[in-house]
C-alpha cells in the first residue's frame, strides 16, 4: 500500500496529470479513428517525449493505451465501425441498441464497464505486478528463455491466422532481430555491408511502417465511399433504464476477471477476451434471443473485458519485462529509450515509475469515464474526416516519428520498406503481429538461450531442472497441441457415430 | 500468380529471402553447444523458417489437392478493420514511388520541402479535392508539423537547400 501511495503522489503532481489527460485524449482519439492505432500514436510520440522524465512519458503511453480501448466502442455503437479490433463485438448488440434509439445507454454501459473492469483489473495488477516481480528476481537465463519461447508460441497459435503461418512471421522477426551488433561480442552481424544496420534494426520505424504506413497504403488501395450516417447522442438520454443496468452488472464483473486473466496470455488478448465475454454471456443469459438483437450484456461484457485485458496485459511488462502484446511492447521501448530497464528490479530500483504509472492509470480511467460520455459528439465528429486527408497526414507523422527516434533518415528508409513489406503481407494474409512481438523479444531470447548453453556446458536439460521452465514448456506444447488433438478425436468420433448409425 | 495461392506466394519469397539470409549467416563463427558463437541463433532460426516455409508450401498444396479452403480466408485478429473494395493497385504503386523518392529528398530538399511533396503527392494521389486546395493544405500541415515538432520539441531536421 505504501508503494501505491508513493505512486499517487507521483501521478497526481500537475505535470503528470496533465499528461495522464494527454495520453487518455490522444487514446480516445486513436480508439474513435479507424486506422490510426495505439501502436502507431505511441510509435509517433516515442521520440518526441526526449525532454518529458521517464515517469511522464510512461503516465502518458499507458494513458494512449487504454484510453484506446474506452474510444473503439464510440464507432461501433454510433455507426457499426470498430475503432480497434477489440469493439469489433461490441458493434453486434451496440448497434442495433442505437438503430432502437438506446445509443446513449449502449454508450454509456460500455463506458461505465470499461472504468469498473479497468479499476478491478488495476486492483488485482497493484497486488500480482510486486508478488510476480518478487518471484521473478529468482529467475535465470532458463526461466527467461521459456518465458520468450511460450510467448511466442502461444501468441503464434492465437493470432488467427494459423499455426504456421504465425510461426514464420515469429521467425522472420527473429533474423530481423539478430541483424546489428551481436549481444555477447559486440561485433557487428548480418548487416549486408550497410554501416547503418550496425544498430540493429529498430522496432519503433518497424512497428510504424508494419502497422502505420501498410493502412494508409491500404486505404489508398481502396475505393473511396460515401460516410456512413452517424447516430446523433443528446446528453439527457446517455442514462440506461433499471433493466438494462441491471442486466449488464453480472456481466462487467464478470467480464473485469475474465479479461484480466486473459490479459495475460501473450497474443491479441483484448479482442479474444471480448469474443469469450461474449460468449460467456449468451450462453449463461436468460434473454439468449435478444443477442444479436441489442442485448446490454453483449455490449457491457465485452467492453468490461477490453479494458481489464489491457489492465492485465501490464503485468508481464512491469513484472517480468516483458511484453506481449505489441503496444506493450512500445512501452517496453519507451522505457528502454528513457533508460529504465523494464523486469523484475523496476520496483526496486524505479519505483516512482512503477508505482507512478499504477497510480496514473487508477486517475486516467476515471479521467476517461468523465470524458467520454460528454464528449461524445466531439470524438464521433473526428470520424467526418475524409480518410483521403487524413491518412496522408498520417504519413507525415509517421516519417516524423521514425526519424525522431534516432535522428536518421535510415529509419525512415526501414520504416517505407517495411510499410510495403507489411501491405504486401496483409494481402498474403500473414499476420505482422507475431513478427513485430518476435522482433522484441529475440534479443532477450538469444541471450537467455546462449547464456543458459554456456552455463550449463552445452546441456540441453538445463531448460527443464527448474519447475518453472518445465511448467511453461509444456503449458506452451499442450496449448499448441489441443486444437490439432480436439479436431482428431472429433472427426475420430464422428467417424464412430455415423459407422454404428 | 495465377495458380499459386497467396500463402505460398508468401511462404516462397519469405523462404527466398531467408536463403540470402542464411548464406550471410553461415559465414559467421557457429561455435559449439556449449559455445555458441554469434552465426548460432541466425543459422538455427532460419534453418527453421526454411523448414516452415517448406512445410507450408506442402499443407497448402496438400489442402488444394483435396479441395480444403486454404488458410488465405482466415481472419488476422490484430486487424482493426475489414478491408474496403479494392480500386486497383495503381494508387498504391504511385505512394510506393513516393515513399521511395522521399528519403533521398528530404537528404537533400530538407524537410519542409521534402514534406511539402510528400503531402501534395499522398493527397493527390488518393484523389484529395483539387490541386491548389492539396497544395494549400500541403503547405500548411507541413509548416505547423515544422513549428511543433522542430522548434517546440526540439526535432532537427535536414535542412537541405534551405538551410
Amino acid at each position: 500500500m505504501e508503494g501505491l501511495l508513493h505512486g499517487f503522489a507521483v501521478a497526481l503532481t500537475p505535470v503528470n496529470l496533465l499528461f495522464a489527460f494527454i495520453g487518455a485524449f490522444l487514446g480516445t482519439l486513436v480508439g474513435v479513428l479507424p486506422g490510426i492505432g495505439p501502436i502507431g500514436s505511441m510509435a509517433l510520440l516515442l521520440g518526441v517525449t526526449y525532454g518529458l522524465p521517464p515517469a511522464t512519458a510512461l503516465i502518458m503511453f499507458a494513458g494512449i493505451y487504454y484510453g484506446s480501448m474506452y474510444g473503439g466502442s464510440t464507432t461501433s455503437i454510433l455507426v457499426n465501425i470498430p475503432g480497434e479490433a477489440s469493439s469489433v463485438v461490441t458493434a453486434i448488440d451496440g448497434y442495433k441498441m442505437a438503430r432502437k434509439g438506446r445509443a446513449g445507454a449502449a454508450l454509456f454501459l460500455a463506458a461505465i464497464g470499461s472504468f469498473v473492469a479497468g479499476t478491478i483489473g488495476l486492483i488485482i495488477l497493484t497486488f500480482l505486478a510486486p508478488k510476480l516481480a518478487e518471484v521473478a528476481l529468482k529467475f535465470g537465463p532458463p526461466e527467461y528463455f521459456a518465458i520468450a519461447v511460450f510467448g511466442l508460441l502461444v501468441l503464434s497459435q492465437l493470432s488467427g491466422q494459423g499455426l504456421l503461418k504465425s510461426l514464420l512471421m515469429v521467425g522472420v522477426g527473429l533474423l530481423l532481430s539478430t541483424i546489428g551488433l551481436d549481444i555477447i561480442t559486440g561485433r557487428p552481424r548480418l548487416t549486408f555491408g550497410f554501416v547503418e544496420l550496425q544498430k540493429g534494426i529498430d522496432f519503433v520505424p518497424m512497428a510504424m511502417g508494419l502497422f502505420g504506413i501498410a493502412e494508409v497504403l491500404q486505404v489508398a488501395e481502396e475505393k473511396l465511399i460515401e460516410k456512413k450516417e452517424i447516430i446523433k447522442v443528446k446528453l439527457r438520454e446517455l442514462l440506461p433504464n433499471r433493466v438494462e443496468f441491471r442486466r449488464s452488472l453480472g456481466p462487467i464483473f464478470r467480464a473485469s476477471f475474465l479479461g484480466f486473466f486473459t490479459g495475460l496470455i501473450p497474443g491479441p488478448a483484448a479482442v479474444i477476451s471480448t469474443f469469450l465475454s461474449y460468449t460467456l454471456e449468451r450462453k449463461i443469459s436468460k434473454y439468449q434471443k435478444e443477442f444479436g438483437h441489442g442485448a446490454p450484456e453483449g455490449v457491457a461484457g465485452p467492453e468490461a473485458a477490453n479494458n481489464a485485458a489491457a489492465v492485465g496485459a501490464f503485468v508481464p511488462l512491469l513484472s517480468l519485462g516483458i511484453p506481449f502484446a505489441p503496444p506493450t511492447a512500445l512501452l517496453l521501448s519507451a522505457m528502454m529509450i528513457h533508460g529504465v530497464t523494464p523486469g523484475p528490479l523496476l520496483i526496486k530500483e524505479h519505483p516512482e515509475i512503477f508505482w507512478g504509472v499504477i497510480a496514473s492509470m487508477y486517475i486516467g480511467n476515471f479521467m476517461l469515464l468523465v470524458l467520454n460520455l460528454p464528449m461524445v459528439g466531439l470524438f464521433v465528429n473526428v470520424l467526418r474526416t475524409p480518410k483521403n486527408l487524413l491518412m496522408p497526414i498520417i504519413l507525415l507523422l509517421c516519417v516524423v516519428g521514425a526519424f525522431a527516434v534516432n535522428n536518421s533518415v535510415t529509419d525512415i528508409w526501414i520504416m517505407f520498406i517495411a510499410g510495403i513489406a507489411g501491405y504486401i503481407l496483409r494481402k498474403w494474409r500473414f499476420s505482422v503481429a507475431p513478427l513485430v512481438l518476435a522482433l522484441v523479444i529475440g534479443p532477450m531470447l538469444e541471450d537467455s538461450l546462449r547464456q543458459s548453453l554456456m552455463l550449463s556446458g552445452g546441456k540441453f536439460n538445463v531448460f527443464f531442472a527448474s519447475s518453472i521452465s518445465r511448467s511453461l514448456f509444456i503449458l506452451a506444447a499442450a496449448i499448441i497441441l489441443m486444437p490439432p488433438v480436439v479436431k482428431l478425436l472429433r472427426t475420430k468420433l464422428r467417424g464412430t457415430s455415423c459407422s454404428s448409425m | 500468380m495465377a495458380g499459386i495461392s497467396k500463402t505460398v506466394a508468401g511462404a516462397l519469397t519469405i523462404g527466398i529471402a531467408t536463403s540470402i539470409y542464411l548464406y550471410e549467416a553461415l559465414k559467421l563463427p557457429f561455435g559449439s553447444v556449449a559455445a555458441p558463437g554469434m552465426g548460432f541463433m541466425p543459422v538455427l532460426v532460419a534453418l527453421t523458417v526454411l523448414a516452415l516455409c517448406l512445410v507450408l508450401i506442402g499443407t497448402e498444396w496438400l489442402m488444394a489437392s483435396r479441395s480444403i479452403p486454404s488458410s488465405d480466408q482466415v481472419k488476422d485478429l490484430w486487424e482493426e478493420e475489414e478491408e474496403g473494395e479494392s480500386s486497383g493497385y495503381q494508387r498504391p504503386f504511385m505512394l510506393v514511388l513516393t515513399l521511395l523518392l522521399y528519403p533521398w529528398a528530404l537528404t537533400y530538399l530538407g524537410f519542409i520541402l521534402s514534406s511539402i511533396f510528400l503531402l501534395y503527392a499522398s493527397l493527390r494521389i488518393m484523389s484529395y479535392r483539387n490541386w491548389w486546395i492539396s497544395l494549400a493544405v500541403a503547405v500548411v500541415t507541413t509548416i505547423l508539423a515544422n513549428i511543433i515538432f522542430s522548434n517546440w520539441l526540439g526535432i532537427y531536421f535536414p535542412k537541405g537547400i534551405l538551410g
